[in-house]
């Protein structure tokens, strides 16, 4: 398999106040040529940042380091932010959590979605925008797609928001589609709507995607390839199937023991809960980031960094961990 | 269903309009006819999708909201005409977003003995006695009493909304959504708290939530709301193992699991507008099996299967 998305030793740290605090630390992964990979992690932990990063959004506060950044053939450490602008929205796109907030309120479906054609293919003429507006709609699901062109955001479902921002994110045809919590803000039956529809156009477009979310059933159900991502370093990552089964990091393992299940038989029983809270990015933790509340940690962790574990022909999957289990 | 002695809350045919002024001061219905019952430490989870009037039945529990009509009992006792204060201390309730609900301007201690304060049975001494008792419970010890809503995360917030609910000494508590806006590994702790201080107190909770995994977690009965409407109330077995209604197993096939190969069918469409309700079925828009008759005739509520459910074809 060819790799369409390459980040090694990913780093982004923010200067505040009180210094620099680093918000991603060596974070690496790879994307495959038309899979999906999907990032897990909760809210903090720097899933977000990191997505930002690759695409060169970061606030004016945020520095980034890497040793390796390579989409296709390309090494976007050292493109210039010229060239960066051609790549955005045209290669790389990416949609956010909230449909509601990331359309502008101000102005039609219509002209947003035209203002992102104009912008990647300014040789088409107004009714060839149009027509293509109409066209992106179409295929994004929305019945009657010339009538909603002079649709208001608040006039849309967050469902049919969600389905817009798809369309404009898929307007120039990117080769890799970020979609940072895609759902989250949804509703279940229409969650499912727009997961299925992103694979259908993924596979039809022939894209590559990452799938950012909080969510491990999402995971499980749609990402063949997994990234878990705890207070701001990837701890474990591998193949889905593999992680999901049978964990290697006590904090996959922990997470997946703390989800109720969805059935009646545990009805009332304790949970496994995972103690205390996810550190913030002001914390600073010596050694492993969640010996504080990891059931095995021992002295090892407290001191020393782990680093990923090689991986051996049989495992598809590494983690990061003194101690990893199976 | 269970008898009046353990009865703790009511529900009886509840109808909320709201006057629109969007559509020439024409008046919307956001719940039609909803009716149910909460047991002593029972828990009522209510599921169904965001604008199905969920939080709007919660707000009418709490008389945030007036219902335009329909009974509201405690105890057997109506109390939508007594002074908030007679019933407000049986009736408590935690909140979804635990940002906005705690007061940025006061301290832990004082937001939880708020309520108490407001009852007027105690002395104030007293009431902050106990709050400092409640904050400790709820896993807050007394380093945290002083701090603002801002310097705690977001699970120790949740814990000062559960505090704030339990003080009075309820017999009831409405959670609405209460851990959506936590992260995964503190949900668990939130739920085991509520599950904890259920089985302390005797406390009845009703639910809302779209996590359908905590609700089956949690829940004893099921209501099942669409467009306004009761479509299925029934136990929990019943519903999540053997649902009855096309939109109760519309809701369950969406739901994502991990383990279990996702069902391929998924519901189409969105619900419809509130200025343009649909004729019939409030479901017939959206659901697969619709009949010439879920287009014509609103389906009653009728016993089918040990549970309630609202539909032409079973």
């Amino acid at each position: 398999m060819t790799k369409i998305l390459t980040v090694e030793n990913l780093a982004v740290r923010f200067q505040t106040n009180a210094g620099f605090v680093y918000a991603v630390k060596d974070f690496s992964f790879t994307v495959e040529e038309g899979g999906i990979l999907g990032i897990v992690g909760e809210s903090g932990s720097g899933k977000s940042i990191a997505s930002l990063a690759i695409l060169n959004l970061l606030p004016n506060n945020a520095e980034m380091t890497a040793n390796k950044l390579i989409f296709q053939q390309a090494n976007l450490i050292a493109l210039s932010r010229a060239s960066f602008r051609q790549l955005r929205g045209r290669q790389i796109a990416m949609i956010f959590q909230n449909p509601m907030t990331s359309l502008n309120p101000c102005y039609t479906v219509g002209r947003q979605l035209i203002e992102t054609i104009k912008v990647h293919q300014p040789q088409l003429s107004p009714a060839g925008y149009r027509q293509q507006a109409i066209e992106l709609l179409h295929q994004v699901g929305i019945a009657a797609p010339a009538e909603q062109m002079t649709s208001y955001p608040h006039q849309l479902s967050g469902g049919m928001a969600q389905r817009v921002m798809i369309a404009i994110a898929l307007a120039c045809q990117p080769k890799l589609l970020i979609a940072d919590e895609p759902t989250t803000a949804l509703d279940m039956t229409i969650r499912r709507q727009i997961l299925e529809l992103l694979v259908d156009l993924k596979n039809k477009n022939k894209m590559s995607m990452i799938l950012i979310t909080h969510d491990l059933s999402i995971v499980y159900q749609y990402c063949p390839s997994l990234v878990v991502v705890y207070a701001g370093e990837v701890v474990e990552r591998g193949a889905t199937q593999q992680i999901l089964s049978s964990p290697r990091h006590p904090y996959t393992q922990a997470l997946m023991r703390a989800l109720p299940e969805f059935s009646t038989e545990q009805r009332g029983k304790m949970l496994a809960a995972i103690e205390g809270s996810v550190p913030g990015i002001y914390d600073k933790i010596s050694g492993c980031p969640f010996h504080p509340r990891c059931g095995y940690a021992t002295e090892l962790c407290m001191t020393t960094k782990p680093n990923f574990d090689t991986l051996d022909e049989n495992k598809q999957s590494v983690s990061k961990c003194h101690h990893p289990l199976n | 269903m269970p008898s009046s002695v353990e009865l703790v809350l009511e529900a009886r045919n509840i109808v909320k309009r709201y006057r629109s002024s969007a559509s020439n001061r024409r008046s919307i219905t956001v719940l039609d006819g909803i009716s149910c019952q909460l047991t002593r430490q029972q828990t009522l989870g209510i599921i169904g999708e965001s604008g199905c009037g969920k939080s709007t039945l919660a707000k009418i529990f709490m008389q945030i909201e007036p219902a335009s009509a329909g009974e509201l009992l405690i105890d057997g006792q109506r109390y939508q005409e007594l002074p908030l204060a007679d019933f407000r201390p049986k009736i408590q309730m935690i909140f979804q977003d635990c940002y906005s609900s705690l007061n940025p301007r006061k301290k832990a201690l004082n937001i939880v003995a708020e309520p108490l304060i407001v009852a007027g049975k105690y002395s104030k001494e007293e009431c902050f006695v106990r709050a400092q008792d409640t904050l400790s419970q709820v896993g807050l010890s007394r380093e945290y009493w002083h701090r603002y809503p801002h310097m705690f995360s977001g699970g120790q917030r949740q814990r000062i909304g559960i505090a704030r609910a339990i003080i009075t000494r309820p017999q009831i508590v409405i959670c609405d959504e209460p851990v959506s806006a936590l992260d995964i590994s503190v949900q668990a702790q939130i739920i085991n708290l509520l599950l904890e201080l259920q089985e302390n107190y005797q406390l009845s909770y009703l639910v809302i939530s779209h996590d359908l995994a905590v609700v089956s977690h949690v829940a004893n009965t099921i209501l099942v709301m669409y467009f306004g409407k009761v479509v299925e109330y029934g136990s929990v077995e019943e519903i999540f193992n053997r649902p009855q209604h096309p939109y109760s197993k519309a809701l369950l096939d969406s739901t994502l699991t991990i383990g279990r190969q996702k069902d391929r069918h998924i519901v189409s469409g969105d619900i419809p507008s509130l200025y343009d309700p649909p004729s019939g079925c409030v479901f017939h828009s959206r659901c697969p099996l619709v009949q010439d008759i879920c287009k014509q005739q609103v389906p009653e509520l009728r016993s089918v299967q040990g549970r309630q459910v609202a539909c032409h074809l079973l």
